[in-house]
């Protein structure tokens, strides 16, 4: 997503960095996976919609088309790896179905964690798949 | 029949269908092969996602997380009192907090690793001579990993316990409300599940199947209903003791508690 090994560990210091800072305020009201979760997924995707104001102004991620990359890095019908194609999918797309499929969340938690109703949560994982389904032939 | 939609075929996968609409596609997709193979190709993606594991950052980006938090100023981080009254996560001293913050990072790792393709990439000049120069420095950051995420689990088996115990000593002569303990199950699940996909990356095959049978009996709290009858709380109770999953919390949370150091 970032194509930049530089952005993701960075990003990644980040993440923990906030996490550093902001452990006073969990009050343990949830569990600190879900805690830590939610605070993950909130710094990733202020990273992507950052970068992505700069690309792309007024757009979300979780609207149709918005980021997906382009598939021009694969011979044309040639089969890619279930890591290159979800590379591919766009972000809202992406993180709903890693979340999803990968992690094992529940739409409803997965909804929760976007700020997202609990049908653009499954919408996103059923858009995800039919793309994954085309890629993977 | 006429075919079913992708999203209806989707929801057949899921099992999300009506029991009646559930048959109707399952008969229809046994006798066309159109469907049969949009059927295949979603269950081919779903296995694959599932072999889709954990990622490990390269050891230079903790050497750098080190450095950046050594250069963060001590008035950066506000312990200002919440207004809320005191919880028991509250009450954990700051050692366990740094503690618990540090192994967060086992689990954001392949989060993050995820989201932003950490695997995609090709290894940095840096993280090359990092992983060179120092392996003892790697041995030592896996280690530590490995110790914070034991520690983070052993927290984690203390509340699943207390949940676990709250309801096997329940007394219930009518209906009980069981929300709260249901409500902590629901936050312990996912937890739970990051923890059990953790240890299993790291080797730990014991924890990790004791995380399988606990996420077992948790979801089923989790999913059930707020308010149970003396039959149901029966049920719930037998669950717990048939598995002897109080008993195996325990020795499990014995075996992580940290050694002294000699």
């Amino acid at each position: 997503m970032t194509r930049s090994p530089q952005e993701s560990e960075d990003l990644l210091q980040d993440i923990f960095l906030q996490v550093h800072r902001k452990l006073h305020s969990y009050r343990g009201e949830a569990a600190l996976g879900t805690w830590l979760y939610r605070l993950a997924i909130r710094q990733c995707l202020d990273f992507l919609r950052s970068r992505q104001g700069r690309m792309q102004a007024n757009s979300s991620p979780f609207e149709d088309g918005a980021l997906e990359m382009p598939a021009t890095r694969e011979t044309p019908g040639a089969r890619i790896d279930i890591e290159r194609a979800v590379a591919r999918l766009s972000e809202g797309c992406r993180v709903a179905f890693v979340l999803h499929d990968v992690e094992g969340l529940e739409h409803k938690q997965i909804a929760e964690m976007l700020g997202v109703s609990e049908s653009t949560s499954k919408s996103q994982v059923f858009k995800a798949r039919m793309k994954l389904r085309a890629m993977l032939r | 029949m006429t075919h079913p939609s992708e999203e209806t075929l989707n929801n057949y996968v899921e099992r999300e269908l009506s029991p009646a609409e559930h048959v109707q596609v399952a008969t229809h997709v046994d006798s066309c092969g159109d469907c049969a193979l949009v059927v295949a190709e979603i269950e081919h993606v779903l296995r694959e996602a599932s072999t889709l594991g954990p990622i490990t950052p390269p050891a230079h980006v903790w050497t750098q997380l080190q450095a950046r938090l050594a250069t963060e100023a001590p008035g950066t981080v506000s312990h200002e009192p919440t207004a809320q009254s005191p919880t028991r996560a509250q009450s954990l001293k700051p050692s366990a907090w740094w503690v618990l913050a540090t192994a967060a990072m086992v689990v954001l790792a392949f989060l993050t690793g995820r989201f932003m393709n950490l695997r995609d990439q090709q290894p940095s000049p840096e993280s090359a001579a990092a992983t060179t120069a120092g392996p003892a420095r790697v041995a030592d950051d896996a280690t530590v990993r490995e110790r914070v995420l034991l520690i983070a689990v052993g927290d984690h088996l203390e509340r699943s316990q207390m949940v676990l115990v709250e309801l096997a000593h329940a007394d219930a002569t009518g209906e009980l409300d069981i929300s709260a303990e249901r409500q902590l199950a629901d936050d312990l699940v996912a937890s739970n599940r990051l923890y059990r996909q953790t240890a299993q990356q790291m080797g730990h095959a014991n924890v990790a199947g004791l995380l399988d049978e606990l996420e077992r009996v948790l979801v089923e709290v989790a999913r059930g209903p707020s308010t149970v009858s003396m039959e149901q709380l029966a049920d719930i109770q037998q669950r717990i003791e048939s598995q002897g999953i109080l008993f195996k919390v325990k020795v499990i949370r014995s075996e992580l508690r940290p050694q002294p150091v000699s």
